[in-house]
């Protein structure tokens, strides 16, 4: 088996090129994803390669081409059109909720939905308050839909084609920052990776650390400086947020006892509360320590980068919490 | 377990619950479903009185009521089997009217499980409150480790795995080998609420048989095992032979609880009584003024009862000493102003509070009062409106009693005892006139307060009354 290094966004190009030649019912769309290639690269050369019909220039509307999208799905295509900015997926909230996430409830399953929204996620690249939030969570919440969060190359490719093979709606966040700057090795051979299960990044004994998306790699850096301290942190991700795998997570706490869970969403009402509360409920009598959250903080992401980070977690932040989950727990 | 033996793994014991803390036995006063009939869990089942209150039980499971034990009219101790429900299509069982549920058991293995010569050596933190986290209280469960007396390193002195984790290393090398602390097979899960309840009463849960999903223990299985802790009292007995002309009537729960709580007062609490004649022109004034205009408003009748619980309130205010009560060598402070007013029942004295009063407005407080007094004839009060009074109010107004001295409400340190108001000669300026009072007659216990704390409380309350205007601040 052969590896190579690919970036976040080829991994992702790979994907979709890899499960277009293989299924011709795969068709892209959105804003400048066509000839352009898409602003974030990960839809190079598609147009080139399958042409115009199935890799689509849409006008600047989301409604438009999501609402078509679902459309399309219900007769028979696999749509994936791709929200530039995660942001603006609230302008498509009634294709995918009320719409996409029903259609097979309400047909008794006589209507299949297969649609892969892709969308970005993320901020910390100074775009402002309306590009650069993380909304995963909301989708989370509805049933019907599949959310996928991955946080490396090789998870996002064996994640997208997982996706692009499922009769389902799913939708399918990447963060922005990682497209160029997150590298990662990714076997030339093909392979998918099955929803709904979470990834131990690291293995520890002493606390567990559960992240999203790309908050994995602050944690695995926050994790690397604990070991310094002798703290043998596990950092888990889940990969998936619907479905969720919740036996890897709540069996990792009750071998450490403690939990700091870190995610770019906001906190309140965030996906750190329902993980926190699943590992309340699965490991309460093994808890040592409250769980710990760290989400965005409950104002709009700031345009000005020292404003910006300090509404984000970063590996400081997580080793904060990680010592206050250990506070008197160990011998000093 | 001796009787109970026969008992199938899906049967469950009706008891004589603890429904207060002070409450020690009650009487069946009626099965509300019949042998053979279904129940859901959480039905009414049996009423039960108690001193207090007379309070429908709520069946602890579903099944079928097999078998009554306590007949309508017999007393038990709390914790004592009064009947059985099984699931459908289990066997019956017989069993002796009081047998108690299991206490022997209970007392024993509670002894073996704590640890002995280990416990000295280990710091102590006070009884009662530990905070611990979940997983500490797990280790400590398995490890028959008593949580109180570990000191927790966590944030606030929160107790945490590694401390147990010491402590039973620390018990390890203290005990010889051989005579270590033997701990239970399976681990003890327990709600946090059964874990607090259960240190609150020095309960061991490890001895408590859980009920809830996977065995886990709640606070009804640590409230059922205090009950069968407590010792059975002896039976009360009527007098062998009667005294001619005489008959025996055995008292009620309520007079049985009078009786004890009046005698123990008079006896251990050393009484003195303040005297006063209230001018109560001003405040009827005020009341016929308030009258209509309250019971359009809001619906209620105000009383000069309801205008005494707010001058009460507002003078226990200025005087938060009054609410102390005496305890052991010290004494117990609070400010809840939590008044209680006698009440005549065809049961017997009893005295509902009204809570907070200080916080209630007077419509509030008539609206209260109406609605406990109520109660309380159709022995319908919970235990809740019966108990943490710290100030009662008896007014026998009503009747052609000019005055009197009450005894005390146990355990608080004051009362006021109130005689009818009518026309008597007051002088003013050197004239003599007919005008409405009342006398009021402060009892207080001379363990908690002294003659001239008494007596302050009872001149602001008089020159309230007098002046209600002051109310306003």
């Amino acid at each position: 088996m052969s590896t190579r290094e690919l970036t976040f966004a080829q991994a992702i190009r790979e994907a979709l090129d890899e499960e277009m030649a293989r299924d011709e019912r795969i068709i892209v769309l959105g804003e400048d994803v066509g000839a352009w290639g898409g602003v974030f690269r990960t839809t190079e050369g598609l147009f080139q390669k399958y042409g115009p019909e199935r890799v689509i220039d849409t006008p600047l509307s989301e409604e438009g081409f999501v609402g078509l999208s679902v459309g399309a799905a219900m007769t028979g295509f696999h749509p994936v059109p791709e929200i530039m900015f995660g942001d603006f997926i609230t302008l498509v909230m009634d294709q995918l909720v009320n719409q996409a996430a029903k259609m097979r409830y309400m047909t008794g399953g006589q209507i299949q939905v297969p649609l892969t929204v892709r969308a970005t996620m993320g901020g910390g690249r100074s775009s402002g308050a309306q590009h650069s939030q993380s909304w995963h969570a909301w989708f989370a919440h509805v049933p019907g839909l599949k959310v996928v969060v991955p946080s490396t190359p090789y998870d996002a490719k064996g994640l997208l084609k997982t996706a692009l093979r499922e009769p389902n709606p799913v939708i399918f966040f990447e963060d922005k920052v990682m497209y160029a700057k997150v590298k990662g090795p990714v076997p030339e051979e093909e392979y998918c990776i099955p929803f709904g299960q979470a990834d131990i990044k690291r293995a520890g004994k002493d606390v567990t650390l559960i992240a999203i998306s790309r908050m994995i790699h602050p944690t695995l850096a926050a994790a690397e400086k604990l070991a310094a301290e002798g703290i043998e942190a596990e950092v888990i991700d889940p990969r998936t947020l619907t479905p969720l795998d919740k036996p890897t997570l709540i069996e990792s706490v009750k071998k450490t006892g403690g939990a700091v869970i870190v995610d770019e969403g906001y906190q309140h009402f965030g996906a750190t509360a329902e993980l926190a509360a699943t590992i309340a409920y699965g490991a309460f009598d093994y808890l040592d320590a409250p769980v710990e959250r760290l989400g965005a903080l409950d104002v709009p992401i700031p345009f000005t980068p020292v404003l910006e980070n300090a509404t984000i977690p970063d590996e400081t932040k997580i080793i904060a919490a990680v010592h206050r989950v250990l506070e008197g727990r160990r011998s000093a | 377990m001796s009787a109970g033996s026969q008992i199938s793994l899906r049967e469950t014991e009706i008891v004589m619950p603890r429904m207060g803390l002070t409450m020690e036995e009650g009487t069946v006063i009626a099965w509300l479903k019949s042998v053979g009939e279904m129940v859901q869990a959480g039905e009414p089942l049996v009423e039960i009185e108690t001193d207090k209150a007379t309070v429908e039980i709520e069946a602890p499971a579903n099944g079928i009521l097999r078998q009554i034990v306590g007949q309508p009219g017999e007393t038990f101790p709390i914790g004592t089997v009064i009947g059985y429900l099984t699931a459908p299509g289990e066997k019956g069982v017989a069993l002796a009217a009081g047998t108690a549920a299991a206490p022997a058991k209970l007392e024993k293995t509670q002894v073996e499980a704590r640890p002995t010569s280990a416990a000295s050596q280990m710091p102590a933190t006070l009884p009662g409150k530990v905070r611990a986290s979940p997983a500490a209280r797990r280790i400590a469960r398995q490890q028959g480790v008593e949580l109180g007396l570990v000191q927790g390193s966590g944030p606030g002195g929160r107790v945490v795995a590694w401390n147990v984790e010491q402590a039973v290393a620390q018990m390890r090398v203290s005990q010889p080998a051989g005579a270590q602390h033997v701990a239970s097979e399976s681990a003890t899960k327990a709600s946090p609420l059964a874990q607090r309840v259960a240190e609150e009463y020095g309960v061991v849960l490890q001895q408590v048989q859980g009920s809830g999903p996977g065995g886990r223990i709640t606070r009804k299985d640590v409230e059922r095992s205090i009950s069968g802790q407590v010792e059975v009292p002896a039976p009360s007995q009527s007098p062998a032979s009667l005294p001619p002309g005489f008959t025996y009537e055995p008292a009620s729960r309520v007079q049985k609880r009078m009786a004890e709580r009046m005698a123990s007062s008079f006896r251990d609490a050393p009484h003195f009584y303040l005297h006063s004649e209230a001018d109560c022109r001003s405040l009827l004034a005020l009341r016929q003024a308030l009258l209509p205009r309250l019971e359009e408003r809001y619906g209620v009748h105000i009383t000069v009862t309801d205008l005494l619980v707010k001058f009460c309130a507002l003078t226990l205010e200025r005087h938060p000493q009054v609410l102390s009560q005496w305890s052991g060598d010290g004494l117990l402070k609070t400010s809840e102003i939590n008044i209680g007013i006698a009440a005549d029942t065809p049961n017997g004295l009893l005295v509902p509070v009204i809570q907070h009063c200080d916080r209630l407005g007077l419509s509030e407080i008539a609206r209260q009062r109406t609605e406990l007094v109520e109660k309380a004839r159709l022995g319908k009060l919970s235990l809740q409106e019966l108990e943490l009074g710290t100030f009662t109010i008896s007014n026998l107004g009503m009747f052609k009693v000019d005055f009197f001295d009450a005894i005390l409400n146990p355990p608080q340190a004051a009362l006021l005892a109130v005689g009818r108001m009518k026309e008597r000669p007051v002088a003013e300026n050197g004239q003599l006139i007919a005008a409405q009072t009342m006398t009021l007659s402060l009892s207080v216990d001379h363990r908690v307060l002294d003659g001239v704390s008494g007596a302050r409380f009872l001149s602001d309350l008089v020159e309230l009354i007098e002046t209600p205007g002051l109310a306003l601040g």
